[in-house]
This record gives C-alpha cells, sequence and structure tokens, in this order.
C-alpha cells in the first residue's frame, strides 16, 4: 500500500492500533482495535476492555488490513474525524 | 476529481461496510459508524453511495439492517413495493420495486 501524506486523513475506527510512546509510561504497550474517536482521543478496546488513549503525546502504530504497518505521532492526528477528513491543520514537515 | 472528496467518498463506504459487518455483535458501535458516515457525508458534501442510503431510517436517521432492527416486506397492491419499518421509531418507508431508469442497479438488498 503506498503510504502517502493524505493518509493521515484516514479514519482509523476498526483498525488495529499499538501504542509505542506516551507521555503516560503506563500506556505505553496498550493494544487494541480502535472503536471510537474524539477530537483529542482515541478509544482503544481490547477483549471487551476499553481504554481511551489522548492523541497528542503518543506515538501510534496503525495496522491496515493488508498488514502494512504506519506509525503516527499523535499530534498531527488531533482533530474530530469528520474534520479530519477533510483538511484539517496546516502542513506538517 | 479534488483528493478531498475522494478520500471522504473512501471513508464513507468503508465505515458503512465496517457498520455492517459488526451490527451482529455490537450493533450500537456499528451504529455510531454509519453515524460518523453520514456526518462525513454531510461535512464533506459527498453523497452516500446508493446501497446504503436504504439503510438509514428517514425519520430517525438511524442505521438498520434487514432482520436486525428493521422489518422488511414485499407488497403487490397498487404497485409492487418493499416496505421496510425501522426497528426504533416505527417508521415505515416504501421503496418502488420497478424503476424505470436507464442506468439503475436493483439493490433491494
Amino acid at each position: 500500500m503506498r503510504v502517502s501524506p493524505e493518509i493521515r486523513r484516514f479514519i482509523f475506527h476498526g483498525l488495529n492500533a499499538k501504542i509505542t510512546y506516551s507521555r503516560n509510561p503506563s500506556q505505553i504497550g496498550i493494544e487494541g482495535r480502535v472503536i471510537d474517536e474524539t477530537k483529542s482521543t482515541f478509544v482503544i478496546s481490547k477483549g471487551g476492555e476499553k481504554k481511551t488513549i489522548a492523541k497528542n503525546h503518543t506515538t501510534f502504530h496503525f495496522e491496515f488490513p493488508d498488514s502494512t504497518v504506519v506509525e503516527f505521532d499523535g499530534k498531527i492526528l488531533l482533530g474530530r474525524p469528520e474534520e479530519r477528513v477533510k483538511k484539517l491543520i496546516g502542513r506538517v514537515w | 476529481m479534488r483528493t478531498g472528496k475522494r478520500i471522504a467518498r473512501q471513508q464513507i463506504g468503508r465505515m458503512l461496510q465496517l457498520a455492517r459487518r459488526t451490527m451482529k455483535e455490537d450493533a450500537e458501535s456499528a451504529m455510531s459508524y454509519a453515524a460518523l458516515a453520514r456526518r462525513i457525508s454531510m461535512s464533506s458534501r459527498v453523497p452516500i453511495p446508493r446501497f446504503y442510503r436504504r439503510q438509514y431510517c428517514k425519520a430517525c436517521k438511524r442505521f438498520f439492517l434487514p432482520g436486525v432492527n428493521s422489518r422488511v416486506r414485499l407488497r403487490q397492491r397498487r404497485e409492487p413495493h418493499v416496505v421496510v419499518t425501522c426497528g426504533h421509531c416505527g417508521k415505515h418507508m416504501r421503496f418502488p420495486t420497478r424503476l424505470r431508469r436507464k442506468k439503475d442497479v436493483r439493490s433491494k438488498d
């Protein structure tokens, strides 16, 4: 799968996610399926247990259906999902 | 075609597919995915694909799936049509089965 800058406008519901870095050390290593998204958090569920993770100050690994894993700094994913699909934040170098 | 709308269309389709798949296990999440798809469609001005348009109640705007939270019946009187009853608000919706448009695909799933 070609990864282009527009991938940050993707919606991650239903994808498997993993936290690889977080300013909150207890959140590192959490993995599961994304079931909800708000302006500044993701809700990840693993075996029925829901965890709300802040987007800011966190690095995520998302796994796409074709097994491509993409790493994101949560800072560029800020915004409500329906707003993110349109361009929300300006260029991120 | 501008990329903004292409991405929106892609994500709407993905969200609705996901909603259909998870409806049996987790109806609440499935309905929230469909509601999200609807919000994306409204805010980015991209229409929901015709196939999925029939699965929203016109009154309460909730997503439904035949057999799970809606009732689908065929009626022959007047003109052959399909009647779908929303499981939440009880509203009936009618869809004619004989469409005379040329490039139309009849999908009454």
